[in-house]
């Protein structure tokens, strides 16, 4: 049997890959990197700064996975939800770090989450502040699970913030997002 | 009013709410997958604790290390409600937002918080880790 180590080492590197789950989310593996983090910080002399902020994107993101994946591994409990399934990265390229995920969703939220995600990207660093600050006072919106603050978070802490929409089947697309910090 | 405890782990924070010495305590990383779950109890008690408060004062000691974004919403609102106590001018209520220095993220939330409050007072604190 061959190894398909030697094309994602490869791949890995050409990419930056640091690390990379695939699969069902939970809170364990939050807890898991957050100890990796802090390891990297403790014994690699890596910037406290840099991966707190490497860190949150990356509970954001896959706390999204979580609650609003489409692609579920359903669970034992009756009325649960099951676990949310998808992907996600840290890397680090060009000098940056970056965070990314991605899962399925239904083609019906495309629109919404397309609006949203537009209407961040065209904010400044004020401005996703002062819209950080209002979203906060306000109540949660209809289908959020958390305070719909993720995105406003992640867009405020990272540099850039970029996001696609991709077929995947008849009913679903997979939605990615990146943020570079 | 008993003390509420909840001891801290990986992903919430310690919880002390004691009626007795007037102290309001959050201590720990805050990034629990549902934070309107966890903090309901916190709350509760808060809410009860702050409608029957005759002390004169409380003082609340936040030491949050990390917060996810539905945390730091659920912060918020409870600076709300301390804030409207504040605003009753009965109750003198005190914010201490301790951070390690080396902590900027938490500096920051802390300056964040301490821009949405009018009424009570807030301090900003360095603490050695």
């Amino acid at each position: 049997m061959n190894s398909i180590i030697p094309h994602y080492f490869d791949m890995a590197r050409e990419d930056g890959i640091i690390f990379c789950f695939r699969g069902p989310m939970t809170q364990n593996l939050l807890e898991t990197l957050e100890g990796a983090l802090r390891l990297r910080v403790e014994q690699e002399g890596e910037d406290l700064d840099t991966t707190f902020t490497v860190f949150s994107v990356f509970v954001e993101q896959v706390q999204n996975v979580i609650h609003y994946s489409e692609d579920r591994i359903p669970t034992q409990e009756t009325g649960k939800p099951g676990l949310g399934s998808g992907i996600v990265l840290i890397g680090h390229k060009n000098g940056r770090f970056f965070v990314s995920c991605g899962n399925l969703v239904k083609k019906e939220s495309v629109p919404r989450l397309e609006q949203k995600l537009n209407k961040i990207k065209g904010m400044d660093k004020n401005q996703l502040r002062d819209y950080f600050r209002e979203k906060m006072r306000s109540g949660p919106e209809d289908g959020s699970k958390g305070a719909g603050l993720g995105f406003i978070d992640m867009a405020r802490k990272g540099r850039d913030i970029d996001y696609s929409f991709t077929p995947a089947d008849e009913l679903h697309e997979l939605f990615s997002i990146q943020v570079t910090i | 009013m008993d003390d509420l405890l909840i001891a801290k782990t990986q992903s919430s924070p310690e919880i002390h709410l004691s009626a007795a010495s007037d102290r309001l305590l959050i201590k720990g990383k805050s990034y629990m997958e549902n934070s309107a779950t966890f903090y309901r109890p916190v709350f509760d008690w808060i809410e009860k604790y702050l409608d029957g408060l005759q002390s004169g004062h409380v003082t609340v000691d936040l030491e949050i290390v990390y917060a996810n974004s539905s945390s730091f919403k659920v912060i918020m609102n409870l600076f709300d409600m301390l804030e409207e106590v504040a605003r009753d001018g009965k109750n003198q209520v005190v914010i201490n937002w301790c951070y390690d220095p080396e902590n900027k993220m938490a500096k920051e939330y802390g300056e964040e918080l301490q821009h949405e409050l009018e009424v009570a007072q807030f301090n900003l604190l360095e603490v050695s880790s």
